[in-house]
């Protein structure tokens, strides 16, 4: 007899089988393995300025080309994915942290104090999150050491509200189920029924919903910083790089080209693991 | 003690209806189930048995009446000391697959009624409570659909023993089971009722199992008690007219096969 397994554990098997799921992770692994410590080996190269050379189309040294000051267009790209994965994970992480035990209570206790949790969701969701983050960002992101932090707490503080509502949506269809009145008979407190067996059945849908909060953040993220409400020099994310080369984007047709690849590379790859996520998870598929 | 184990009186749920009068899911519904005592609670499908039973172990709130168990009235008890009230009745429901937490194993599962028994003695526990069913221990470190559906049913049987119960609330325990794995398992809970004097409260349409366990019967008809009376008595001369539908539903068997070979 083989091992006994988990269901996550065969989903996870199920996921990591899949070709298009293993193509995006190589990817999204060597992205992060390179944002990580891509900035460390290329050590000055993201500063350093040519003037002299200025903005020079790709090259064996250069290969994705320089900006106008010279720098190396590669350096500040792998210097950019730091900041752009890393505000976009952390404001994921952040839309887990909230959202998945607020859904999880409102949708185990029921009832008014349901109803009042997800009137509050509600009312944030009719706001225009990205309205209320460009308002943030111009009232204090010009202090750099707030920019950041803000940055990350304003994209957050709206993408738990979908995951809020899809883990209260599964737990209202879960609760019903035999296994929950069976500890509840046992003796089982509402947190131990929440923590112990109802989050965890929602893994699953919850980490492929991940994966698409994650690139959405991605391009709110971008979308801020071309505006220049985001991360400010001498710093940038993707978005800065990109709405920094739109401005000679006739003349250096590279520094737009190369920044926005690896940008939409990054999504297609983030929306393929998610697809594959939600199929390996499938509780059909699971049933097998 | 001379109180019974379970006492019910004057038991109501009503429940609100969006159009028309409210739906009395239970009207005045009373029992009193000994020590020891095994009863079946037989009816139609919709007559509220299952509701009784979701009532008693307090998945469902009573409108109004009385449930006294082990002397103690449940009704007015929330949180903790109701869970407290409760541990010594159990419940095993229709269908082990749903009743299993499916990312739990079974020996996690067996032990969550027990949570302040911890390390070793808790391993121990389990494997003991395993083996009282008849199930090898090396199961316990497997997953719900790693077992067939009898040997489910007898995890979820261990799991409602692992706190020493005194009843068993029994919601149809053998109807989503084989027909040659149900007789098994009627067997065995006759064996462990008898072993470790436990009440048991038998909701059930298959009357040849509950032939076997149960002493008593009470007929409920529409949320109202029908009948009630000693099982053989209401098979040999059924007073209701829907006992009497429920006999002509089950012709020969239960009335002439002897009383321990029935499946």
């Amino acid at each position: 007899m083989s091992a006994p397994q988990s269901p996550l554990r065969r989903g996870l098997r199920r996921f990591v089988r899949r070709r298009s799921a293993a193509v995006a992770c190589t990817l999204l692994s060597l992205l992060a393995a390179s944002a990580l410590f891509g900035p460390i080996l290329l050590g000055d190269a993201v500063a350093r300025q040519d003037l002299a050379l200025g903005a020079a189309p790709p090259s064996w040294s250069h290969p994705f080309g320089t900006d106008l000051l010279g720098r190396d267009a590669f350096a500040r790209v792998l210097d950019g994915a730091r900041l752009s994965l890393g505000v976009s994970a952390a404001a994921t992480l952040l839309s887990l942290l909230i959202g998945v035990p607020y859904g999880a209570l409102a949708g185990y206790l029921g009832g008014r104090i349901d109803a009042a949790m997800m009137r509050l969701v509600d009312v944030l969701y009719g706001l225009p999150s990205v309205l209320f983050v460009l308002l943030l960002m111009a009232w204090f992101g010009r202090d750099p050491a707030l920019g950041l932090p803000l940055l990350f707490v304003g994209l957050g503080a709206f993408s738990w509200l979908t995951t809020a509502r899809l883990v209260r949506g599964l737990v209202l269809s879960l609760r019903e189920r035999d296994f929950v009145a069976s500890a509840q008979i046992s003796g089982a407190g509402p947190w131990a029924i929440v923590l112990g067996h109802l989050i965890p059945q929602t893994t699953g849908p919850v980490l492929a919903l991940a994966t698409l909060t994650m690139p959405r953040v991605l391009v709110e993220e971008a979308f801020l910083s071309f505006l220049g409400l985001g991360v400010g020099a001498p710093r940038a994310s993707w978005g800065t790089l990109i709405g920094y080369g739109m401005e000679s984007f006739r003349e250096h047709p590279w520094l737009v080209l190369f920044p926005g690849l690896v940008l939409a590379a990054t999504l297609a790859a983030l929306y393929s693991a998610g697809d594959a996520l939600r199929d390996a998870f499938d509780p059909r598929e699971l049933a097998r | 003690m001379n109180a019974p184990l379970l006492e019910i009186t004057n038991l109501c749920v009503i429940r609100p209806r969006p159009s028309g009068e409210p739906l009395r899911a239970l009207d005045r519904v009373r029992l009193r189930l000994e020590r020891k005592e095994s009863w079946a609670v037989l009816g139609e499908s919709g007559c509220g048995k299952t509701t009784l039973l979701r009532t008693i172990a307090g998945l469902i709130p009573a409108t109004s009446g009385s449930i006294r168990f082990q002397g103690t009235e449940l009704i007015p008890l929330r949180g903790r000391a109701l869970a407290q009230a409760r541990l010594g009745m159990q419940m095993v429901f229709q269908d082990p697959d749903a009743s299993l937490d499916p990312r739990w194993t079974i020996a996690a599962s067996v032990a969550e009624p027990i949570p302040q028994i911890r390390g070793a003695e808790r391993a121990d526990r389990v494997e003991r409570l395993l083996r009282d069913v008849g199930l090898d221990p090396s199961l316990g470190a497997r997953f719900p659909h790693e077992l067939s559906g009898g040997q489910r049913q007898r995890a979820a049987i261990a799991r409602a023993l692992a706190p020493d119960p005194k009843l068993l609330l029994l919601d149809e325990p053998t109807s989503a089971l084989d027909v040659s794995v149900r007789a098994q398992i009627v067997n065995l809970l006759a064996d462990l009722s008898q072993a470790r004097d436990l009440g048991l409260l038998l909701v059930t349409h298959d009357l040849p199992s509950a032939r076997v366990l149960c002493e008593r019967a009470l007929v409920l008809d529409g949320g109202r008690i029908a009948e009630e009376a000693p099982f053989e008595a209401l098979l040999a001369a059924p007073q209701s007219q829907t006992a009497r539908r429920l006999l002509a539903a089950f012709p020969a068997a239960p009335v002439t096969a002897p009383k321990n070979s029935v499946l």
